[in-house]
Parts: C-alpha cells; sequence; structure tokens
C-alpha cells in the first residue's frame, strides 16, 4: 500500500497561503514554542525569587528570636534588686512566647515574625523557636511591637533564688496602674520609670485603650484586679485568676508583676517551670547540708524540711493553677527553712 | 507493505533544535546563578549562627556566677562569686548536663595552686578542676571569665570560715569561634 501526499497538508497550506494573502498574522511554531517557554522561564524565576525572599525571612526570623534569647542574658539580675532595659527592633515585631512545661526544667521557646518588606503583611508564621530551659519570659502569647520592647527582670526568692523573672512588654501596650501602693509607684515609677506604664488615683484618669490594673479598694471598670488579701490577680476580659506569694520584702511583687503583664496560661505554665527547677535545688541544698554537717557546720537541721519543700515544689509542677503557691502551709515551710539558714554558721543559701 | 514517510521542513526542526539548546543554556545558567547564590546564602548563615553562638557563650560566662545553682549567697554580697561547694554537689547530677546550651562547663581553681586533678567528693578539695559538662572534643575552643571561689573551711579560725580563692569559669557553645 502507497500513501500518497497528504491532502490534509496541502489543503492547510492553501490555507496559510490565503491567509497571508489577507495580511493575517502567521504564528509559527517557534514561535508558539517561545511563548511557551518563556512564560514558564518567567513563572519559574518569580516563583524562585518568591521562594528566596521567604526563605530570607524566615532565616531573618530565626536570627532575630535568638538575639532576643541572648539579649535577655546580660539582664538577668545578679545582687540587684531589679533591672530594666528596652530592646528596640529596627521593624516592627512580634515576639511569640511558647512555654512548655515538660521534663525537669521545661522550655521557654521564643519565637519572631517581622512585618515582611515586600508585602507589608506579617507573616502567619513565624520563624524558628529557640528554646531556653534557663529563662522564664513573662508576657502576653504574643507581644507585637513598634519599634520597642520592654524587659523587667526580678529575681524571684522562695527562699533561696530560683530563678529571673523576666517581664516583657511592647510599645503598643499602655498599663495603667490604679491606686497602686506607695512602695509600687516608687519602685516603678520613681526608681525604675518604666515605659507605657502610668499610674493613678481612679481608673477615669486612665488614658484610652490603657489596660487598667486596679489594686485594692475595688476600682471600676478594670480589666486586671489585685487583690493582696486573697493573693490574686483576676482577669476580667478572660474570667480567670492567677494567685502570687512572696517572701522577701527586697522583692516583694516579683510574681505580682509577673502575673499583670502575662496571660494567665503563661504565667501558670512559668510557675509550674519555676518549682521545677526549685525542686532541683532543694535536692542540691540537701546534699550540700549533708556535705557541710562532715565538715562541722551543723547544717543538718535543714534536711527534713528541704525534703518536705522539694516533695511540695515537684507536685506542684503537675498542678492546674497557681493557687498552692500561696498555700499557708507552702510558706510556712519556707519562712522555717529562711530561719533555721540564718541560724547556721555556714548558710547554705 | 510498503514504508510511510513524511516530509518535514529540514529548516523548522533546525529552529527547534536551537530552540532546545537555548532553554539548555538559559536552564544550566539559572541553575548556575542559583547554586552560587544558595551556597553564598548558606555560607553567610553558618558564619551568622557561629556568631551568635559566640555572642551566647561571651554573654553566658560573665552572668554564670549569677545564676542560682552556682551563687553564692552564704557569706554576704559577692556578684563574682561561685559557691564550690554547691557546684561540687552539681557536677553529680545528669539533669543539668542539658540545662544550658553549653558543650562544655568548667571551673578551674587558678590560684593557691593545687595539683592538677578531677575534683571529687574523696579529693576534694585537695583538687582543681570541677567539669560540670564535659566533651568529648578535645579540641574544644571556650569563654572564659575569673571569678571567686568560695567554699566552707572548717579548719579556717576559730570555728571555720569561708575561703575565697580565685577561679577561672571554662564555658563552650557548639562550634564556637575562637576570639
Amino acid at each position: 500500500m502507497r500513501i500518497n501526499k497528504n491532502p490534509k497538508r496541502s489543503k492547510l497550506r492553501s490555507i496559510e497561503l490565503s491567509s497571508s494573502n489577507k495580511r493575517g498574522f502567521e504564528f509559527s511554531f517557534s514561535w508558539i514554542f517561545a511563548f511557551i517557554a518563556g512564560a514558564m522561564i518567567i513563572f519559574l524565576a518569580v516563583y524562585a525569587a518568591n521562594r528566596l525572599v521567604s526563605t530570607n525571612d524566615f532565616v531573618e526570623q530565626a536570627k532575630r528570636g535568638k538575639e532576643i534569647g541572648i539579649l535577655l542574658n546580660p539582664i538577668e539580675t545578679n545582687l540587684e534588686g531589679a533591672k530594666y532595659t528596652r530592646i528596640i527592633v529596627p521593624e516592627e515585631t512580634t515576639i511569640f512566647n511558647g512555654c512548655e512545661n515538660s521534663g525537669i526544667f521545661g522550655k521557654q521557646k521564643i519565637s519572631v515574625a517581622l512585618k515582611s518588606s515586600i508585602n507589608e503583611e506579617e507573616k502567619e508564621s513565624a520563624g524558628v523557636e529557640s528554646s531556653f530551659k534557663n529563662k522564664y519570659l513573662f508576657s502576653r502569647k504574643s507581644i507585637k511591637s513598634k519599634k520597642e520592647f520592654y524587659v523587667l527582670s526580678k529575681p524571684f526568692k522562695f527562699p533561696f533564688k530560683i530563678g529571673d523573672i523576666m517581664i516583657m512588654w511592647s510599645d503598643k501596650e499602655e498599663y495603667c496602674f490604679v491606686n497602686a501602693p506607695e512602695d509600687i509607684k516608687k519602685e516603678l515609677n520613681d526608681s525604675l520609670k518604666l515605659d507605657m506604664v502610668s499610674f493613678s488615683r481612679t481608673s477615669e484618669k486612665c488614658a484610652s485603650g490603657s489596660k487598667k490594673v486596679c489594686f485594692p479598694p475595688r476600682g471600676e471598670n478594670c480589666d486586671i484586679e489585685v487583690s493582696f488579701n486573697s493573693k490574686s490577680i483576676s482577669f476580667n476580659e478572660d474570667k480567670k485568676t492567677v494567685y502570687f506569694t512572696y517572701f522577701d520584702d527586697s522583692d516583694k511583687y516579683s510574681l505580682l508583676y509577673a502575673g499583670i503583664f502575662s496571660d494567665p496560661e503563661v504565667y501558670e505554665c512559668q510557675i509550674k517551670r519555676l518549682m521545677g527547677r526549685a525542686s532541683e535545688l532543694s535536692s542540691l541544698y540537701e546534699d550540700k547540708s549533708v556535705y557541710l554537717q562532715q565538715q562541722k557546720c551543723g547544717s543538718a537541721n535543714l534536711i527534713g524540711d528541704l525534703e518536705s519543700y522539694r516533695a511540695e515544689s515537684k507536685s506542684m509542677v503537675n498542678d492546674d493553677s497557681s493557687l498552692r503557691i500561696k498555700d499557708d502551709n507552702f510558706n510556712s515551710l519556707v519562712i522555717q527553712l529562711e530561719e533555721k539558714n540564718a541560724k547556721l554558721i555556714c548558710k547554705l543559701f | 507493505m510498503q514504508n510511510s514517510y513524511v516530509n518535514y521542513s529540514k529548516l523548522g526542526q533546525l529552529k527547534i533544535q536551537q530552540m532546545a539548546f537555548m532553554l539548555v543554556a538559559v536552564f544550566i545558567l539559572f541553575s548556575m546563578v542559583g547554586l552560587v547564590y544558595v551556597s553564598i546564602t548558606s555560607s553567610q548563615i553558618d558564619s551568622e549562627t557561629k556568631a551568635l553562638r559566640n555572642q551566647e557563650a561571651v554573654e553566658s560566662v560573665k552572668k554564670l556566677s549569677g545564676t542560682a545553682e552556682f551563687a553564692f549567697k552564704s557569706g554576704g554580697d559577692c556578684s563574682s562569686c561561685i559557691d564550690l561547694d554547691k557546684t561540687l554537689m552539681l557536677k553529680e547530677r545528669s539533669q543539668y548536663k542539658n540545662f544550658w546550651n553549653f558543650d562544655y562547663l568548667m571551673i578551674e581553681k587558678v590560684y593557691p595552686n593545687e595539683t592538677e586533678r578531677e575534683c571529687t567528693k574523696t579529693n576534694y578539695p585537695e583538687c582543681n578542676k570541677i567539669t560540670i559538662i564535659d566533651s568529648n572534643d578535645k579540641k574544644i575552643v571556650t569563654k572564659t571569665t575569673f571569678v571567686t571561689l568560695a567554699r566552707w573551711d572548717p579548719n579556717l579560725g576559730a570555728s571555720g570560715d569561708f575561703r575565697y580563692e580565685l577561679g577561672r569559669i571554662h564555658i563552650s557553645a557548639k562550634n564556637i569561634e575562637n576570639g
């Protein structure tokens, strides 16, 4: 069988010729191919550029998260009663405060989201989380800032130093302390000169948009209410209450400030982590007291109290609420430990 | 049976070949540019990571004497004092191996000179170093700061007292840069 020259092909040729005669546009295969290939190359280039920018943003966010974690180191207290500092960021930044209560010490997770330079929209997903086992950041779950973050660091002693409480807020959150006790006003306003925190006699005099923190007697239109009798901080919006305690007069309000500036969930989680560390530290002091007893120190009479303290603080790690931190028996034990330690010729802590 | 054939234009085939070569060339060019970019970026990330770890180590070593596990609060206010008795107890606690982001953490007594050996409960205080976090890497580079080491000495004074000696903290984060 022999195939003749394709009659359809010859027909097409004739159409082509006739259309060219009518000043039509000849669209050859090479042109179609160039358009498709060109479009694909441009698409791939745009896609790759987009991916590169988002990867760069991700890296930058991860870097910023780690930097903020590192910057918290010099803010830690040594002999100081409190330290206050500002962290200035070059662009609008959101810090995500993640608290994980797993293992003995739990984890402080910090991640950062930056406002993208291309689409001016904040990234939904933050950069890689940087985790720290020895830091305790008390704040809202996410803190947005235009330019500045503020960090107040206070030691938490109960009765020995357990860790540094880092309280963080930003230039987008204003707090108004209504009817605050004179010693709080003196510390926060006169000594530390905190930014974005004002003091007022009545809630009506507070700036609009500010969070009103009311101290006793009970005020009106309060966002947060503090009670010294029940050692509680109530969040009226969330309908949640957290509890605080204090032992040392010089660092009396560490947990109170932490509670005011934090989300209840963050506060509860960090308290559990602090209690986990307290339990380990008491065990360390138990070992030290056994060793020093052999060195004519007379530290053996603290061992029983330290054991009770360790058991009590360890059980609090699994509690749902911070309620037990203000428990009278536990607080009496803490005072007893401090008194016995003060009488030693070689103090344990 | 006879063979069938189609008569294609040779010029058209040549153009398609040219286009294909061009496409391959463009693709290779883009890939090479991409590879160069990725290698530059990854080396930048690597150096930034090292710088961050270096910074973390420097900041940590400055503040370590103030942390609850090391701080000496038994004998008055001393900001750079380390409680050596407490540190010896800390050495035996595996829970603390991953507590700080360090690969290596060692406290060394500098003065007065002691026999060069690791401290244990049996030879303490006749020793000169307490290694809390040990590293298998022998070429490790550390950040160091001088501190005061305080310990209870039952033979000092009439009924014992705290003895203060000169010491150093050595710490290392992963892949730390020298300097």
